[in-house]
């Protein structure tokens, strides 16, 4: 091929022709992409694209899963989280069953259960049941007491005949023992340092004044804070310790001190730190419901409660 | 998710009765444990740990 031929001039006839080849040419690709757009517009309505469904499928497993309610009465919940475990008893309309489970919530939050105790055998006749639960920060030391007569707690006409055995495990369940006998309305305030705080009465009058506290197995009495006051009830807190609470009074503890003021509730520790609920203290300009701590000298909020006014029951 | 900082505690409620609940300090918040149930029995929870 010689370079003239490459570089020969164009000629009027052969740019015409040169323009209606691109006039041709571009009405052909035209035509080509019009017909390709409609096919792929049609197969997309008869055939929505994977990318859509994917993105369907990601949103939907991304977003939380609503956690079924077992009872419909009882909204905002959550389950027991994996790897927690928790102690229970059964509740019924005739009081707590004496029955001590241990559940877990394993992976998937799939929960177990272990049958720690079963004092249903020990009543004698009768409807109602009295049991009451105590432990130590542990979990180790487990106390137990459980109505062994006919009635427990329900003592009429001011007098209680009933009678409770207190039963001590130092396993987690494992082992029992008695570590002795309270009245029928008498309960287990706590455990600490392997022996069981009980409120039991000094003969079978039902009274406020007739109360008493003691420890078990030794018998060792437990003076109250303030002896002149009626209506303590004692409460072994872990994490805390003892503390005295009167009818619309703060939580003492054992020397009198404050522990929490009027109207919250130590509800335990955490690394080293005490938290307890509250209402109206955690804000004075509302009723609000908070967790928060207390030093003494200063008051923090640190958990509000915001859940529903009717803290997620619904009537 | 719950946050490791789980706490325990019961909310008494007026006319509910004590509501169990898990307090979660790291996100601040506050959730009532949902019901547990073994052979039928509705239970109360009154020990929650690891």
């Amino acid at each position: 091929m010689e370079n003239g031929d490459i570089m020969a001039p164009w000629t009027e006839a052969s740019i015409v022709r040169s323009i209606h080849t691109a006039r041709l040419a571009a009405v052909v690709v035209a035509a080509v992409v019009v017909v390709v757009l409609a096919a792929t517009l049609l197969h997309h309505r008869e055939n929505p694209p994977a990318t859509s469904s994917t993105t369907d499928v990601t949103a939907t497993l991304s977003s939380p899963t609503p956690t079924p309610t077992l009872d419909p009465a009882l909204g905002y919940a959550v389950r027991l989280p994996s790897g927690f475990s928790v102690l229970a008893t059964p509740e019924s309309q005739y009081g707590q069953v004496p029955l001590l489970y241990d559940l877990h919530a394993g992976a998937e939050g799939k929960v177990t259960h272990d049958l720690l105790f079963d004092g249903r055998g020990l009543r004698v006749g009768g409807e109602t049941w009295g049991f009451s639960v105590g432990f130590d920060e542990s979990k180790r030391s487990i106390a137990v007491a459980a109505c062994v007569t006919e009635e427990c707690g329900y003592g009429g006409g001011g007098l209680d005949r009933g009678e409770s055995v207190v039963l001590l495990s130092p396993d987690g369940g494992a082992t029992w023992r008695e570590v002795g006998r309270i009245a029928g309305d008498g309960y287990i305030a706590g455990v600490k340092d392997g022996e069981v705080l009980v409120g039991d009465r000094q003969n079978s009058a039902s009274t406020l004044a007739n109360r008493m506290w003691r420890w078990l197995p030794s018998g060792r009495p437990q003076p109250t804070p303030f002896p002149d006051r009626q209506g303590a009830s004692a409460r072994v807190i872990p994490g805390s310790g003892l503390t005295w609470h009167y009818p619309t009074s703060p939580y003492y503890a054992s020397d009198g001190t404050i522990v929490s003021p009027e109207g919250s509730v130590p509800i335990g520790s955490l690394s080293g730190v005490s938290y307890f609920w509250g209402e109206g203290v955690c804000s004075p300009s509302t009723q609000t419901q908070c967790v928060r701590t207390h030093d003494r000298s200063r008051v923090q909020v640190v958990v509000p409660w915001e859940g529903p006014p009717d803290c997620g029951l619904k009537q | 998710m719950i946050a490791p900082t789980l706490f325990f505690g019961s909310l008494l409620t007026e006319g509910h009765g004590e509501v169990a609940v898990l307090i979660d300090l790291t996100a601040g918040k506050v959730h009532p444990l949902q019901p547990l149930s073994v052979d039928g029995y509705v239970l109360l929870p009154f020990a929650v740990g690891r």
